[in-house]
Formats: C-alpha cells, structure tokens, sequence
C-alpha cells in the first residue's frame, strides 16, 4: 500500500475503518493525522465503533498512572515531548507508535504537543542599536603620546605671541642684574631689542630719503664714521631700555657724548646706521623665538609645515579619544584651536 | 573579537536578546537596559571573548543581568503589579500565537526562558545549561515540564472555544 499523504489519506481512512490497517499501518495514520490535525474531523466520519471500545484497556490506564522518574510525567507526555524536541531515540519512538496505536487519544496529545513549540517571532525590535556600535579604535602605544607631546609643545612654541619681555624669568627683579644670569638674560634681551631697532633704521636708511638728506648736507660720512655711530646709537638704545625698565638699574659708565635718551626720527641717526645692512645684522644677532622656530622646523618638522606634522601625529591616534580642531589658519598661524584629549582639553585663541 | 566583529553582534543579535528579555520581564524599558548593559559588558571583554560565543556570553549576561533585575524587583514587591501593568504590548498577537504568550506567562522563569532559548534560538540542551548555569538534566527536566503545562493550557482554551 502506497505511503499515506494528501492524495490517498481517504482510502487509508476507509481502510482504518474497516479494520483493515497493520499495526505498522494504524502508527502511519495516526502520525499523518497528528501532522494534519484538521483531517480528524474526516477521520471521525469513518471510525467504527469498535475503535472507540479500543481507547478504554487496562495497557492505556497504566500509561495514565506510571510517572517518569526523572521528569514526573507520563511516559506516554514523555514520549511525545521527546518526539517534539526531537530527543527521541529509535526505541523510544516504537514504543510511541504502540501507544498511540492502541490509543487514538493520544494523536490530540501529540498535537498539541506540537503546537507548544513556539514559532520565530520578529516582533519587537531594539531601537538603542547605534548606540552600541562602536568605532574602530587603533593600538596607541606611549611613543605615540609622546610625539604627540612633542607635537603640542611645537605647536605652542610655534604659534605664541610672546613678546622677547616674557623670555626674562618671571619675577626677575632687574635690580638684581649684578647677577651673572640676570645680566645674560638682560644682555640677549638689549640684542634682541637693538637688534629689530636696526633693522627697521636700516630699512629707512636705503630709501631716497637718505640721499636727500646727504645731498642737503653736502656731506657723506665715512664708513668708519658710521659704524662708531651704529655703536653709540646701540648703547645708548640700551641705556634707554634699562632707564625704562627699571629706575634702580644701576646706569652704565658715563659716557660725555650720550647726554639724553635718543630719539629714533633723527635724521642724524638714520644716516648713522646706513652701514649695517641686514645681512650683516642677521649673522650678528638672532632673536630667540626666531631661533627656536628655525630649530624646531629644522628638527622637528623635518621640512614639513607645522600642520602637516600635527594632522600626522594627530592622525595616528584614536579618533573618538583625540581630536583637533582648527578655526583658521593664516600665514602658517592658527587664530585658534582645541586638542581634545579623551577629557582633556587644551584651547587658545590668538 | 575585533570592533568589526562586535558590531556585526549588535548588528545580528541585539534584537534577539532584546526579544528574549522583554517575553521574560515585560517591561521594555528595563529589556533595553538589560540589552544595553550586556553589550556593554561584552565590548569591555571584546578582547577576550572570541567571536563565535559571543551570543552565547550575551545571552548568558543578559539572562543573569535580568535573573538579578527581577529578584530585585521582587524583592521591592513590585514585580507582579509591574508586570500586569506592562503586559500591553502582548495584545499584538492574535490566534494560537496570543494563546501561546499567555501560556508562556504562566511558566515559571526559569522554564520560560529554557522554552525561549530552545524555540526561538535553537539552542541544544548544552548550550541552554551554559547560559543558564543548569545541568543537562535540569534544563531538560524544565523543558519537558513547561511543554506539559503549555500542552495543558492550549488543551484548556480550546475546550473553552
């Protein structure tokens, strides 16, 4: 006989009621009908009433009283359950069929059973989901913090205003400058000051203005005449910045030609440093912030600008952990920025 | 577990974990910080997890996230009232899947959650002792017993219609 299905389930059903089935047969039916619950109906049109006697022997009132051990249910609940979970062994599924063969009953059961097997449910969905994503983070090991570091202190020294009064130590007291630090410091200071004076004369002095100046005088100074003035002017500009400076800076030796502070619109003065030209000067004295930028674009950037080897540095790191911010830049100088370091931040404006 | 890897979890099994809380506690707004505190935990171990159990450490965090969540809501006594309150969004389900979830209500825990791991995961009897700290034989001892009483329940309210 041709396996039970769809098609031919009617004749099985004619031939269930007839009592015309195998043991083996009746097992196929009754699973068929557990498998399609709403052909029972169908079935129940056929069953005789010899069948219904057969649902009351004494084998099926011990199947209701014996309990598993373990689990405390019916063996035949166990069976079924196992059946559903697909636990069953090749045993226990025999002794399935016999039970559910000898009770028609239990086909319900095992639909039930079935039924309790929860479908895949979709319902409900976390909205909190981008919250969780993470982004990818890179290994940051010290040396990188520390050219950061590096970076940063550059970056300071590179785009600070400091003026060359902020290079004297704070709390300097200029009274003191019998002391050997304090009169480097105040000596480099007096270069760096005499020197950014002569540049700028210097850039008068190559204007028309001085050979107006000379052709009205009919007369040119020497050369040595110059430089002699270009000294006098320098240390009486010295003399000048301490008087400023502080009243208790002890004055330099007199000296008969230096009655008065100078005063830088004389045209004498002007005539006087026309021997210095700029690159002499620039080989003679070299402001300090002009030095450290030179050294540190030399050692540092290694030839690239300032904000190439920032972006790299910063680039290197943890984006969510640092970031830099940049307002604008404008001949290499920033008018303001943040570096954001996890918590830390370090701002300034220009 | 690389990041890649731990947000292709968030990706594949935050709905899950989230579906298996909130049928569990019914309440979403703890389910989401039951979900939110078990990813947390796993990105702050996403070295040492690898990336293949990674849904079975969050459904293992988040089933004992949510094992402490209730008994300390029992233990203020407002579990069941909270519950009932917030029961609502179960009155989505229509037909054999309604009847089920009102069964599911009346499991016990620890034999809902067993159901839920093996129905809507797919986990083997092991793997649903790993999550919830069972033997073999409690989670199989539970699961047979919780479809006895969903059986029993289907059974019930198809006599009653």
């Amino acid at each position: 006989m041709e396996k039970i299905n769809k098609q031919n389930y009617e004749a099985w059903f004619l031939d269930y009621s007839e009592g015309s089935l195998s043991e083996r047969q009746i097992v196929e039916l009754n699973i068929f009908i557990s498998l399609n619950p709403e052909l029972r109906v169908e079935l129940d049109g056929f069953e005789s009433v010899s069948l219904e006697e057969e649902a009351i022997s004494s084998a099926n009132l011990m199947d209701y009283l014996i309990r598993e051990e373990i689990t405390g249910l019916t063996r035949s609940d166990y069976l079924m359950i196992a059946a559903v979970e697909g636990a069953i062994s090749k045993e226990e599924k025999a002794e399935l069929g016999a039970l559910v063969s000898s009770n028609t009953g239990l086909v319900e059961d095992l639909a039930m059973y079935h039924k309790t097997k929860l479908p895949k449910d979709e319902m409900g969905v976390f909205t909190g989901k981008s919250g969780l994503i993470q982004k990818e983070r890179k290994v940051i090991a010290w040396w990188m913090y520390a050219s950061t570091a590096a970076a940063l202190l550059a970056f300071f020294l590179w785009n600070s205003n400091i003026s060359n009064e902020q290079y004297a130590p704070r709390g300097f007291a200029w009274e003191a400058r019998e002391e050997n630090l304090g009169e480097i410091l105040s000596r480099n200071f007096v270069a760096a000051e005499k020197m950014e004076l002569r540049e700028r004369v210097t850039k008068v002095s190559f204007s028309s203005k001085t050979n107006q100046f000379a052709q009205q005088n009919e007369k040119v100074p020497s050369k040595k005449r110059q430089n002699r003035e270009v000294l006098l002017v320098a240390n009486r500009l010295e003399q000048q910045h301490f008087e400023v400076k502080s009243k208790s800076v002890t004055p330099p030796k007199e000296n008969p030609r230096i009655e008065a502070p100078i005063e830088l619109k004389s045209n004498e003065m002007v005539d006087a440093l026309v021997a210095v030209t700029p690159d002499q000067a620039e080989q003679k004295f070299v402001p300090i912030q002009k030095f450290a930028k030179d050294k540190i674009k030399k050692e540092v950037l290694k030839g690239k600008t300032f904000s190439e080897t920032v972006a790299e540095e910063i680039a290197n790191l943890s984006n969510d952990k640092i970031t830099f911010e940049i307002e604008e830049e404008k001949g290499g100088l920033f008018d303001s920025f943040a570096l954001n370091i996890g918590k830390l931040s370090i701002s300034r404006n220009r | 577990m690389t990041v890649k890897e731990y947000n292709t979890t968030v990706e594949m099994y935050s709905d899950n974990v989230f579906r298996f809380i909130l049928k569990n506690i019914r309440d979403e707004e703890k389910a989401k910080d039951i979900v939110q505190d078990s990813f947390l935990k796993l990105w702050q171990k996403v070295d040492e997890v690898p990336a293949d159990k990674s849904k079975s450490y969050l459904f293992t965090t988040a089933y004992r996230t949510m094992i402490d969540v209730i008994r300390r809501d029992k233990k203020q006594g407002n579990w069941d009232e909270v519950s009932e309150k917030r029961y609502s969004h179960q009155k989505q389900y229509t037909g054999l899947n309604e009847v089920l979830h009102e069964a599911l209500a009346r499991l016990s825990e620890i034999q809902r959650s067993v159901v839920m791991l093996r129905d809507y995961e797919g986990y083997d009897y092991n793997e649903i002792g790993e999550i919830t700290g069972l033997s073999l034989s409690q989670v199989k001892v539970y699961i047979f017993r919780a479809r006895k009483v969903l059986k029993d329940y289907l059974v019930s309210v198809e006599a009653v219609l």
